[in-house]
């Protein structure tokens, strides 16, 4: 491996020594954005140039001052959560400053974003050949998110059981373990290195810019997990001006409704407190935030407490250089529960739970990332990220029921983005991944992945976008086999109209098992888990043929976005009992699945104050080797989401509907009291946002959120029922 | 708890304020149709429930037009009687739709009325022409003796995990 390491860094020195050209004629941009309707200064714009590193927020005058660029033709992308996104086109100047000024329509229904996930660089989501979600940080401030589940429920095609999140249909119920889903916090894996989980606590949501979930298999840009998709958390960029922010909520869970449910004698309440802190210092830029929240839970022995700091410093070393350094922290403690009593005392945990017992989870995420601009049409990233994970039960380590690991993931990666022409860009970059745990549950272990990959889009015909990608990981585990697993991927994307557009992509994803699938010995909860070295690598086939319509007639926007998908799935990991005891678990390559489906969404916002969005995903989840419903999918995912703008408040209505389940794990049935007890699923949040700048010339904002405000009982993994009505209140500003 | 004040502002003299009349507006809007516990004077279910395993996978099926339908059945009697005459006759327990064909294994659940039970014979069958043409493909046995078939005794609200091996090249003999 030393060899082909090393030859393949030889190849990037050699791209590199190519590529690198001095700077011709440079010039300056000058620009400065406004609010259309209220011509004052916007601040907090984002501008990037296409296709380039280039970029810069706007300050409190409005102004975008991008320095020491070639004199060229360029699209300047200016986009900000509330606007309009609206593309510049630039011509060559003759002086040494390129000047404009630009007004930005506001628009509450975001219908043009921007994203980095689909090739790893900024680009519009109409340039994309394959379907993409974003959530942007108002409806995670405003909903109180501190949890990635809680910030993704309301996306259309997604599902969420326990603490698997499934994306069309990629995931069931599998314990948390073996994410299908790749997760992401700027761009820096973020799956453990024991279980290949995902830690919901660990993202800094309070200064999240955007989510960026994008659907179908993309490990031709991502390696390993990327079978279902790609979320990526995006933190807020520094701002220019020092600005404090902070959030604070507080609420209560309804009693139960049923008195055989009741358990405790005051209301239960979910708290917690967030500050923020962003500026430019010179070179130096810093974005600071901390976070403290107790949940007592809406079922006995199921509480938290959890604090969470995180820091992104970035310096610019000279215009094409720049460092950034990011650092998290994320602790969390909380009850160890894992199903409930039985359907008759489902806020209970089994009568013979220890409710002395905590779970004590720690991970810290350190992150670097160095930009350099080599040219205006080359551009380097060198990426180093670490994720520590920590997890203990307060068990002694020599009893059995002691659960434990500690896990370190280490990702390296070099990217370069080079524009050939004009009309075509090429990302490509290696990139190294090892895993190591030491745990008296999973033993000690390593994994390595060692991956190269290219992707390159081309524009052949002006409304014509072309992506061809393909990577291809090596993966090591010693004392298991070793896999290599090639994962190419193709896209295409026609604009027949500026408003109307078709894609059509086809991927392939893999997912390595994760260390804890392989080598766990384990007793959890009466259950013991056996290892099974032998475990296969899992992988995926997406296609997906999609249109996409947008038309503003008059003052209405409309768009309509329609995809039908095909996701092919082999190799699936599950565990199962074994034939001998059905206590004892393990875990296998057993399934066989196909997921046919189509995705309807639809956004507008009519009468200058009323917003609709509803988003339909209608699925077919066969498990081909049992020839029935994959187990743990719903066929139906129904989201719709309502807003009032009556500018000083606006009003927002959240309905999620999931039909109900129709199969599961049928050994569950033997050591889970009523784990079949599955109905469909209906919730409804109400949220009042009071905007006190407008009335009070306050910078805060109220919000009173009610959630699951129809206190509907239902459960999204067995044996466990979901979050019951919370009423809350919750205040934020920004100084 | 006490501190908190959610609890107090819950419990204070306030306690008919626009606060108390939404939370109880809110509980008469609760929806229906959601999970709730069973009612207090049902009993917990008796259920068998486990899977069939066929050995040699999907291929080892026979043909199609040989497959109409695949149950598991539970019998009161040793041998028992045909199929239908038994069930008929209330000597018999069995899975309420076909199980799935041409796969490799399947999960199957019976529901047992009127527990404890004792099943003499528990058997997947094959019904492979008309409604009265069954043969049994499998038996529930510890010993994996198929000719010495095992007794279950199903008590009441307890759930029974059994696996039923099923070789279509190597039949268990025929008791109807």
């Amino acid at each position: 491996m030393k060899i082909s390491t090393s030859r393949i860094l030889y190849f990037f020195l050699l791209c590199l020594s190519i590529q690198v050209t001095s700077y011709a004629k440079t010039i300056t941009i000058n620009g400065r954005v406004f609010d259309e309707k209220s011509q004052e200064p916007l601040v907090g714009v984002t501008a990037r140039i296409e296709n380039t590193p280039f970029g810069a927020i706007s300050d409190k005058n409005g102004r975008i001052l991008i320095k020491s660029i070639p004199n060229d033709d360029y699209k300047l992308i200016l986009s900000m959560i509330g606007y309009k996104t609206k593309i510049l086109g630039l011509n060559p100047v003759k002086s040494d400053t390129l000047e404009f000024a630009v007004y930005l329509e506001s628009q509450p229904f975001q219908t043009q974003e921007v994203i980095v996930s689909a090739s790893k660089r900024l680009q519009a989501v109409q340039e994309v050949p394959i379907s993409v979600s974003v959530i942007d940080s108002r409806s995670i401030l405003q909903r109180s998110v501190t949890k990635l589940d809680e910030a993704v429920s309301y996306t259309p095609g997604i599902n969420i059981s326990g603490d698997d999140i499934s994306i069309r249909g990629s995931s069931g119920f599998a314990f948390g373990v073996g994410s299908r889903v790749t997760l992401l916090l700027d761009g820096f894996p973020m799956l453990s290195g024991d279980l290949g989980d995902m830690k919901f606590d660990a993202l800094p949501f309070f200064v999240s810019e955007r989510v960026e979930i994008v659907k179908g298999a993309g490990s031709a840009l991502y390696g390993t997990s990327a079978i279902g998709g790609v979320i990526n958390v995006v933190t807020r960029q520094q701002k220019e001006i020092g600005e404090t922010s902070f959030r604070a909520f507080s609420g209560f869970y309804s009693k139960p409704v049923y008195p055989q449910w009741e358990f405790a004698e005051g209301y239960q309440t979910n708290s917690g407190f967030d500050i923020g802190f962003s500026k430019k210092f010179g070179k130096l830029s810093a974005l600071l935030t901390g976070g403290y929240y107790t949940d007592k839970g809406y079922t006995l022995y199921n509480d938290s407490y959890r604090v969470n700091g995180f820091a992104k410093l970035k310096y610019d070393f000279t215009e094409a250089t720049d460092l950034a350094v990011a650092g998290g922290y994320f602790s969390d403690d909380h009850a160890d529960w894992v199903y409930w009593n039985s359907l008759d005392s489902a806020t209970k945990p089994p009568t013979n739970t220890d409710l002395t017992i905590r779970l004590i989870s720690r991970k810290l995420a350190l992150n670097a990332e160095l930009k350099h601009i080599i040219s205006i049409d080359n551009f380097l990233t060198f990426k180093n990220s670490i994720l520590k994970t920590n997890f203990e039960n307060n068990y002694p380590e020599t009893s059995s029921d002691f659960r434990g690991s500690k896990a370190l993931g280490y990702s390296s990666e070099l990217q370069m983005n080079s524009s050939i022409m004009d009309s075509s860009m090429l990302t490509y970059g290696i990139n190294f991944n090892f895993n190591s745990v030491e745990s008296k549950n999973f033993g000690t272990h390593t994994q390595q992945i060692i991956a190269a990959y290219g992707q390159g889009e081309f524009k052949p015909l002006d409304k014509i976008i072309l992506t061809v990608g393909l990577r291809g990981d090596y993966e090591n585990t010693p004392s298991a086999k070793h896999y290599f697993e090639v994962s190419p991927k193709i896209g295409i994307l026609i604009k027949f109209t500026e408003n109307f557009q078709s894609r059509c992509s086809f991927g392939f994803g893999f997912r390595a098992p994760s260390i804890a699938e392989r080598f766990s010995s384990i007793r959890y909860n009466g259950l013991d888990v056996s290892p099974n070295p032998d475990l296969k690598p899992e992988r995926s086939r997406s296609f997906e043929i999609g249109y996409n319509y947008f038309i503003h007639s008059g003052d209405i926007p409309f768009e309509i976005d329609l995809s039908f998908f095909e996701n092919y799935l082999n190799n699936l990991i599950e565990p199962k009992p074994l034939a001998e005891d059905i206590k004892k678990i393990k875990f296998m390559n057993i399934t066989e699945a196909k997921i046919i489906g189509v995705e309807l969404g639809v956004k507008t916002f009519l009468l200058g104050f009323l917003g609709i969005e509803t988003g339909l995903t209608a699925m077919d989840p066969i498990d081909l080797s049992l020839r029935q419903t994959l187990k743990y999918r719903a066929n139906i995912i129904w989201y719709s989401r309502c807003m009032i703008d009556l500018s000083i408040c606006q009003f927002f209505t959240d309905y999620r509907f999931l039909n109900r389940v129709e199969n599961i794990d049928h050994e569950l049935l033997f050591y889970l009291p009523n784990a079949d007890s599955r109905v469909p699923i209906h919730t409804l949040d109400l949220r009042l946002v009071l905007d006190l700048n407008k009335s009070f010339s306050l910078p805060l904002s109220l919000t009173i959120n009610a959630k699951n405000i129809l206190n509907y009982y239902y459960s999204t993994a067995p044996g466990n029922l979901a979050p019951v009505r919370f009423l809350g209140v919750q205040l934020d500003g920004k100084f | 708890m006490k501190e908190n004040i959610f609890y107090k502002f819950i419990n204070s003299e306030f306690r008919l304020s626009p606060v108390v009349y939404l939370v109880y507006i809110l509980n008469l809007m609760s929806c229906n149709g959601g999970l709730a516990p069973e009612p207090a004077v049902s009993e917990k279910k008796s259920l068998i429930t486990g899977t069939l395993k066929f050995i040699g996978g999907k291929n080892s099926w026979p043909p199609s037009d040989s497959v109409k339908d695949i149950r598991v059945v539970a019998f009161k009697n040793y041998p028992p009687g045909d199929i239908i005459t038994e069930i008929l006759r209330q000597n018999a327990s069995f899975t309420i739709n076909s199980l799935p064909f041409f796969v490799d294994s399947a999960t199957f659940t019976i529901e047992v009325l009127n527990p404890p039970v004792t099943f003499r014979y528990i058997a997947a069958a094959q019904q492979y022409d008309s409604i009265t043409n069954w043969h049994a493909i499998g038996v529930y046995t510890k010993t994996g003796d198929k000719t010495k078939p095992d007794t279950l005794l199903i008590e009441k609200g307890k759930i029974y995990y059994i696996e039923i091996f099923v070789d279509f090249k190597n039949l268990p003999p025929q008791p109807f």
